[in-house]
């Protein structure tokens, strides 16, 4: 990305931050909530 | 008068980086990261879920709504905006609306909810007020987790409200909007009002707390503290806040049982 200018270098990271929280917050937070789940006795 | 150091040379190389320090940067990094993510999944935990929950809250009230509409009872004015049904006292305790069935002769709800469905109405009143939770209870069908993420779920294999045996409901005491964080400020002689599918209204005064292991299972028993009495009212959560090592069990009994 050296090659990129400083402005779209910027904006690739803040996208990838972005997808990188919707993935945290659709699949893996909820995944991780699933495994702590004790169904004896809600 | 400060001396500015040296630059070096154009043209100079820089000595290498120690791979000690190249280890430490990268560990370094690591560490923020993950201290980040422990953050959102704090957020998530914390804000996001109930964000998700008072969707649904919202969504159900309106079915409520709609369902009141139903219903015979002239007084029955519902404010969804605020989550609340004005004249409500006007509703018969624990016995039939106008042209309702009778709960002594009708003994479970005709209405078969769908898992996860809208099932009861619930709030607490002391005195009047409303306590516990501002806001009317939409209690859905069944506990797994995804049903307990649309707000508190009723034991499918436990009593109809107004019906005899243990009607029995679960709640997050934490999370997902949090329904019952104050539950244990329950006092004796609170009341548990509860209003079913088809408009009955029933009341329940709590009678006590008492805080068990999630393998007692004993407290969803048809009477469950052993006193007599057979129409009971059970709503659990999770104990104490912010853990999951015990359960908080509130105890009620219905005011007038059907006849």
């Amino acid at each position: 990305m050296t090659g990129l200018p400083r402005w779209l270098r910027v904006l690739v990271i803040l996208i990838a931050i972005a997808a990188g929280v919707v993935v945290l917050f659709e699949w893996v937070f909820p995944w991780v909530e699933a495994t702590w789940y004790n169904p004896s006795l809600e | 008068m400060t001396v500015a150091p040296a630059k070096p040379a154009v043209g100079a190389q820089r000595a290498p980086t120690p791979v000690w320090v190249r280890a430490t940067r990268v560990l370094g990094w690591l560490l923020m990261t993950a201290g980040v993510v422990v953050g959102l999944f704090i957020v998530y935990l914390l804000f996001w879920t109930g964000r998700e929950t008072d969707a649904i809250q919202a969504e159900q009230l309106t079915e409520w709504e709609a369902q009141a509409e139903s219903w015979t009872v002239d007084e029955w004015e519902f404010d969804r905006a605020a989550g609340d049904a004005e004249g409500i006292e006007s509703l018969p305790q624990s016995g039939p609306v106008e042209d309702a069935p009778d709960p002594g002769e009708v003994d479970e709800v005709i209405v078969d909810p769908e898992p996860g469905s809208a099932y009861a109405l619930v709030w607490f009143e002391r005195d009047g007020t409303r306590i516990v939770n501002e806001r009317m209870l939409s209690v859905v069908e069944g506990v797994t987790l995804r049903d307990l993420q649309s707000g508190p779920g009723h034991y499918p294999a436990s009593a109809d409200p107004g019906q005899a045996g243990n009607f029995s409901v679960a709640g997050h005491r934490t999370t997902w909007s949090a329904p019952f964080w104050d539950l244990d400020t329950l006092q004796p002689g609170d009341e548990i009002h509860v209003v079913d599918l088809e408009g009955r209204h029933f009341v329940y005064d709590f009678r006590e707390l008492r805080s068990v292991l999630p393998s007692d299972v004993w407290v969803l028993d048809d009477d469950p503290l052993g006193v007599g009495g057979d129409h009971w009212m059970v709503m659990t959560t999770c104990h104490p806040r912010f853990s999951a090592a015990q359960r908080l069990v509130a105890f009620a009994s219905l005011q007038e049982v059907p006849q």
